[in-house]
């Protein structure tokens, strides 16, 4: 470089220092997130045509349904540790209940069906409802007036949960009225993992339209 | 669009540099959001620099460059975000990363003085990239939005050929097609070489 070349010795090693400290003061990302918990993400979306004000009968299933593209539908259920199952299904039934729903058996014909899934890899919204042929009928499922999107991940881990309302199945699809994730990173221990279940689950219920 | 950019920028560097007067100055910017980019950043940007050349017609008059790059970040902390019939809620992390890529004219108003101020305007494109992150989730917008930075400051020299500067500049970065405006002032520091 010409103006390089004009420059003397100490001029030049002032230079140099001076790009090198400026460079090493750079980075295109500070301020990362320090802790685990702050990958956590909630997110819920719901049909605005349900009016989530009233109180509803719902049921739940007695596991959490573990979800893997490469297990056939049709092949017996396979569900997550109960460990942290028991977690989930506690905190849904302790949401619910407190906005006054009501469990019942799901012979009894509940006003709404609850889905808890969850998964650990790459995967969709638009899974494959076969997968939940064993708990109920084999419908499809729709999502009135919304789109719930879909998350992706990797070494990610993902809890699920659709509400569907049985009284509204047309055509064999069955009205998603609402769907509540959360996603998180598949670190730490089985206590902080726990911990975030219970939190972020209770972010989800305290999120629109539940609050 | 950006090769070409860089590529052009280059080469009016090394031609005009191989003969007449010429100032490069490098400088440490610190960089304050203002209008829409207050709306990611609330913190100063402690992270910036900046190089530009300056070819003088005249004694008191020159063209030139100015590229550089600044890093604003700010952590939002937990927020809940509804949009419609969405929610999403997570920690909240703002980046953005800015490369102008300037044309400049600049005064320069006592060239015989030891302390020489000078103004000058810089019109040009600048690579921002915003990023928002919730979560391990991440939007990027990228884009190439016209910049207008008019610039005041002053050199002081310190040896010959070596001068220390201080300028203060404003920073109008145009919307683009996704990009909201993001202008920010700053403040630099730094020396200038001249030959």
């Amino acid at each position: 470089m010409k103006i390089l070349n004009t420059l003397g010795g100490a001029k030049r090693l002032m230079l140099s220092a001076s790009i090198l400290v400026l460079t090493l003061l750079m980075g295109c990302y500070p301020d990362q997130p320090e802790f685990v918990e702050e990958y956590d993400v909630v997110y819920t979306n719901y049909s605005p045509d349900f009016n989530f004000s009233n109180s509803y009968t719902f049921s739940l299933p007695n596991a959490v349904l573990k979800l893997d593209d490469n297990r056939d539908p049709d092949a017996p259920p396979e569900f997550i540790d109960a460990k942290f199952g028991d977690v989930i299904l506690a905190n849904i039934r302790q949401n619910l209940t407190s906005k006054g729903w009501t469990e019942v058996d799901e012979a009894a014909d509940p006003q709404i069906v609850i889905l808890p899934s969850a998964f650990d890899t790459q995967f969709l919204y638009f899974y494959n409802p076969g997968y939940w042929c064993w708990y109920y009928p084999c419908w499809g499922w729709g999502y009135p007036g919304y789109s719930p999107g879909y998350v992706t991940g990797y070494q990610t881990g993902t809890v699920l949960m659709q509400m569907t309302d049985p009284n509204g199945v047309e055509n064999e699809v069955v009205p998603v009225i609402w769907t509540g994730t959360f996603n998180g990173l598949l670190q730490g221990s089985d206590a902080n993992i726990i911990g975030r279940i219970d939190r972020n689950l209770d972010q989800a219920f305290s999120q629109p339209p539940f609050n | 669009m950006k090769r070409v950019l860089i590529t052009a920028s280059l080469l009016l560097f090394f031609a005009v540099s191989s003969f007449a007067q010429t100032k490069f100055a490098l400088t440490y910017s610190i960089g304050f959001p203002t209008g829409e980019t207050s709306d990611f950043f609330s913190k100063t940007s402690w992270r910036g620099i900046n190089i530009d050349y300056h070819y003088l017609l005249e004694d008191n008059f020159a063209i030139g460059f100015s590229t550089g790059w600044q890093v604003f970040s700010d952590n939002r902390g937990f927020v809940t975000e509804t949009s419609g019939t969405e929610t999403v809620s997570g920690f909240r992390y703002n980046y953005l990363n800015s490369f102008p890529l300037l044309a400049t004219g600049s005064y320069f108003f006592d060239s015989s003085s030891d302390l020489v101020p000078f103004a000058s305007l810089g019109l040009g494109l600048t690579y921002n990239e915003l990023e928002e992150d919730i979560g391990l989730f991440r939007n990027t917008r990228t884009g190439w939005p016209f910049t207008v930075r008019p610039e005041i400051g002053m050199d002081y020299e310190i040896n010959y050929g070596v001068a220390l500067r201080a300028s203060v500049r404003y920073n109008y970065v145009a919307s683009g097609n996704t990009l909201p405006s993001l202008p920010s002032f700053g403040v630099n520091v730094g020396f200038v070489w001249s030959n």
